[in-house]
C-alpha cells in the first residue's frame, strides 16, 4: 500500500475494485443497519441477518480474493452499513479500497485519481450468534446470473409475490399473483446451466426481499439456486474475484 | 395511570427494540384506551388544544389510531386493540379521583387561556383529557374500516390484553403501564404507539423514545419473586385500585419486605398503619383473576378504502391527500403480511 495508516492495524485488506466492495455492501444494507466482519487469517466472513429473520446474506472471501492480506490477530470490525454506504457511493470501477482496524478504529482508504481517507470507530455490533441452516431442497440448479438479474429485477416492479418452479426441465419466475409475465430459464435458451429435480414444487417468495440480493449477484456469472416446498429459497454466486455469497430467503405462504 | 415498577425491572429483563422488523408477524394486543389516551395528549394543536373537526368534535385519537397502527402493520406488526369495558368494584375510588382530578384540570386550563397562560393552559388542558363514549365508537368504527381486529374485554382491557397474550393468541401486550405483568402477560412492549421524538411533560425538553420489550418471567427469574409477590409489592407501592400504596413505601422497600417476609398478609401486620381504599387481598385477587373472556376472533381483513374516507374525511375533514397516501401505504402494508404470511428462516436453523 502507497499510503500510510494512521492507525496501528491488527488487520489490513485491501481489494482491488472499490466498485465490487459497494456491491456486497449495499445487499448487506438492504438487511441490517451494522454489520460486523470477521477476519481470520483464512479470509473474511459476514452473516447478515434482518431483525424479521426472512432473510439472511453469508459473505465469504479468502486471502486470495484481496491484493493484500494481513492479520496479526483475528479481529472483528464493526461499522455502521448506512455510513458506509455513504462514503464509497462515488467510488469509481477501478479504485483500491484498504481497510485496516484494531479494536478502536477502522480506517478506509480509497485510492483512486486522489487519495480519500475515513476514519471511524470500531463498533460493536450487538447480535445474537447466528446459527447454521439446516436445509434439504427438492430442486438445484444453476443459472446465469445477468437473465437472473433481470428476471428478479422486472418482477420485482410488476408483483409482491414472486413464484418459483420447475417445468418441464426449466426453472421459471413468474408474477405469482397475475401469472400473466414468467422468465424461464432452459438449457435451449442456455440460461440453465444444470439441474437436478427431486420433487417438483411450486414456490412464493417476497419480491422486496429477492430484490435485495440484486446488487451482489453482478460479482459473479453463474448461480446455484436451491429450493423446495419445505425450504428457503438459497441463491450462491462464486465471485469472479475469488469468494462466495449465500441469500436465504424465507417463503410466502 | 398504573403501578410504576421502573425502578425494579431488572435491566437484563428489558429489551430495547431497535427496529421494528423484529417483531414482524407478531400479534400484539394493544391496550387501546392507553394508547387512544397516547395520541389524545401527544397529538395537539400549537396551543395544547386537541385537533378538531368543523363541528367541534376531538379526532386526536383517531389521527394517532390511523397513521400509528399503519406505521405498526407496514413493519408486519398485527395489531389488535383491546377496549376496557365496566371498570372492576374496586376500581371505584380511582375512578372517582379521576374524575375529580380531570374537572380541576379543566377548570384551570379555561380559566388560563382566558388570562393567556397558553403554556399553563396546555399543561392543564393535557391533564383534564377525557376520553368519551362517543371517541370509543369512532376509534372502533376506523378500526373496522381498517380491517383491523378489536377486542371489547367485559372490564379492564389490560386484563383481557394479557389473558390474550397468556394463552398464546398475542405475542405481547403493549401498554405504557406495568400493569400487564400484573396480569401475567408473558411480554409487555412499552413506547409502542408513542415512540419518536417525545416532549417531556411540564418541559421545553425533547428525548428519543424508543419501544422496549419487558419479559416478565425474566423479571421473576432476576427478582426471586413469583407473580403473586409481584403482585404484592406493586399493591404496597400503589396500583390503580390503591393508588396511594402504602405511604413512605418505594419500589425497592417494598421488594426487601417481601422478600423478607415472603407475602402481602405477613408484610401487613408488621405495618398496622398500612389503610387501603379496598381490601389489599381482594387487589391481589383481581390481578391473579381478572374478569376476561375466551370470546373473540383476531382476524385481520382488507382495509375498506370508501369507509375510510367516509369516516376521517367527509366525517371528521382530514385531508384527502394525506389520508390517500396512508391508505396506499396501508394496502401495501395489507398485501405484503397479512393476505400472504412470509415465513422466518427460525425453523431451520441448526439447534445447539
Amino acid at each position: 500500500m502507497s499510503v500510510k495508516l494512521t492507525i496501528e492495524p491488527k488487520v489490513t485488506l485491501s481489494y482491488p475494485s472499490a466498485k465490487e466492495f459497494t456491491y456486497i455492501l449495499k445487499s448487506v444494507a438492504e438487511l441490517v443497519e451494522e454489520v460486523s466482519f470477521r477476519v481470520e487469517s483464512d479470509g473474511l466472513k459476514l452473516k447478515a441477518l434482518d431483525p424479521g429473520r426472512i432473510a439472511m446474506l453469508t459473505v465469504t472471501l479468502p486471502p486470495e480474493a484481496f491484493q493484500e492480506f494481513q492479520v496479526s490477530e483475528p479481529t472483528n470490525i464493526g461499522l455502521s452499513v448506512g455510513n458506509l454506504i455513504k462514503v464509497l457511493k462515488h467510488l469509481r470501477k477501478n479504485d483500491r479500497v484498504t481497510i485496516a482496524a484494531n479494536e478502536e478504529y477502522v480506517e478506509i482508504i480509497i485510492e483512486g485519481t486522489s487519495v480519500r481517507r475515513y476514519k471511524f470507530r470500531n463498533i460493536e455490533v450487538l447480535s445474537e450468534e447466528i446459527p447454521e441452516l439446516n436445509v434439504e431442497y427438492d430442486v438445484e440448479g444453476s443459472v446465469l446470473v445477468g437473465p437472473l438479474r433481470n428476471a428478479i429485477s422486472e418482477l420485482s416492479n410488476l408483483t409482491d409475490t414472486i413464484g418459483v418452479s420447475v417445468r418441464e426441465e426449466a426453472i421459471v419466475m413468474y408474477d405469482y399473483d397475475t401469472k400473466k409475465t414468467q422468465y424461464r430459464f432452459s438449457s435451449t435458451t442456455g440460461t440453465l446451466i444444470s439441474l437436478s429435480i427431486k420433487k417438483s414444487c411450486e414456490v412464493a417468495f417476497d419480491s422486496e426481499y429477492l430484490s435485495k440480493i440484486v446488487d451482489i449477484l453482478r460479482l459473479g456469472s453463474v448461480a446455484d439456486i436451491r429450493f423446495g416446498s419445505e425450504a428457503p429459497l438459497n441463491i450462491e454466486i462464486t465471485m469472479s474475484a475469488g469468494g462466495r455469497a449465500q441469500y436465504f430467503l424465507a417463503a410466502k405462504v | 395511570m398504573g403501578v410504576n415498577l421502573r425502578e425494579l425491572i431488572p435491566e437484563d429483563a428489558r429489551r430495547e427494540i431497535t427496529d421494528l422488523r423484529e417483531l414482524m408477524g407478531k400479534v400484539v394486543a394493544l391496550d387501546a384506551y392507553n394508547a387512544l389516551y397516547q395520541f389524545l395528549a401527544a397529538i395537539r394543536q400549537p396551543d395544547g388544544t386537541p385537533l378538531i373537526d368543523r363541528k367541534g368534535r376531538v379526532t386526536s385519537h383517531l389521527s394517532g389510531l390511523f397513521y400509528r397502527t399503519i406505521n405498526l402493520m407496514e413493519h408486519g406488526i398485527k395489531p389488535v386493540y383491546v377496549f376496557d369495558g365496566m371498570p372492576p368494584e374496586i376500581k371505584r375510588y380511582e375512578v372517582e379521583r379521576r374524575r375529580m382530578r380531570r374537572e380541576k384540570a379543566a377548570e384551570l386550563a379555561e380559566k388560563a387561556y382566558a388570562e393567556g397562560r397558553v403554556e399553563e393552559a396546555r399543561k392543564y388542558s393535557v391533564q383534564a383529557i377525557r376520553l368519551t363514549q362517543e371517541m370509543v365508537e369512532s376509534a372502533k368504527r376506523l378500526l373496522d374500516a381498517m380491517g383491523v381486529p378489536y377486542v371489547q374485554a367485559p372490564s379492564e382491557g389490560e386484563a383481557q390484553a394479557a389473558h390474550i397474550a397468556r394463552k398464546g393468541d398475542a405475542w405481547a401486550v403493549a401498554s405504557q403501564d406495568y400493569d400487564a405483568l400484573l396480569f401475567g402477560a408473558p411480554r409487555l412492549i412499552r413506547n409502542l404507539t408513542i415512540s419518536g421524538r417525545r416532549k417531556l411533560p411540564g418541559k421545553d425538553v425533547y428525548v428519543e423514545i424508543k419501544p422496549e420489550v419487558i419479559e416478565l418471567d425474566k423479571v421473576l427469574k432476576a427478582l426471586g419473586i413469583t407473580r403473586s409477590q409481584l403482585i404484592d409489592i406493586a399493591i404496597l407501592i400503589g396500583t390503580d385500585y390503591n393508588p396511594d400504596g402504602v405511604p413512605g413505601i418505594g419500589p425497592k422497600s417494598a421488594y426487601q419486605l417481601i422478600k423478607a417476609h415472603g407475602s402481602l398478609e405477613k408484610v401487613l401486620k408488621i405495618l398496622p398503619q398500612a389503610t387501603f381504599p379496598e381490601d389489599p387481598l381482594k387487589i391481589r385477587e383481581y390481578f391473579l383473576n381478572p374478569n376476561v373472556i375466551d370470546e373473540y376472533k383476531l382476524e385481520w381483513h382488507e382495509p375498506d378504502e370508501k369507509r375510510i374516507i367516509e369516516i376521517l374525511v367527509h366525517e371528521h375533514d382530514f385531508s384527502l391527500d394525506r389520508v390517500e397516501n396512508a391508505l396506499q401505504r396501508l394496502k401495501k402494508a395489507y398485501r405484503e403480511y397479512f393476505r400472504g404470511k412470509i415465513t422466518s428462516l427460525d425453523m431451520w436453523f441448526k439447534r445447539k
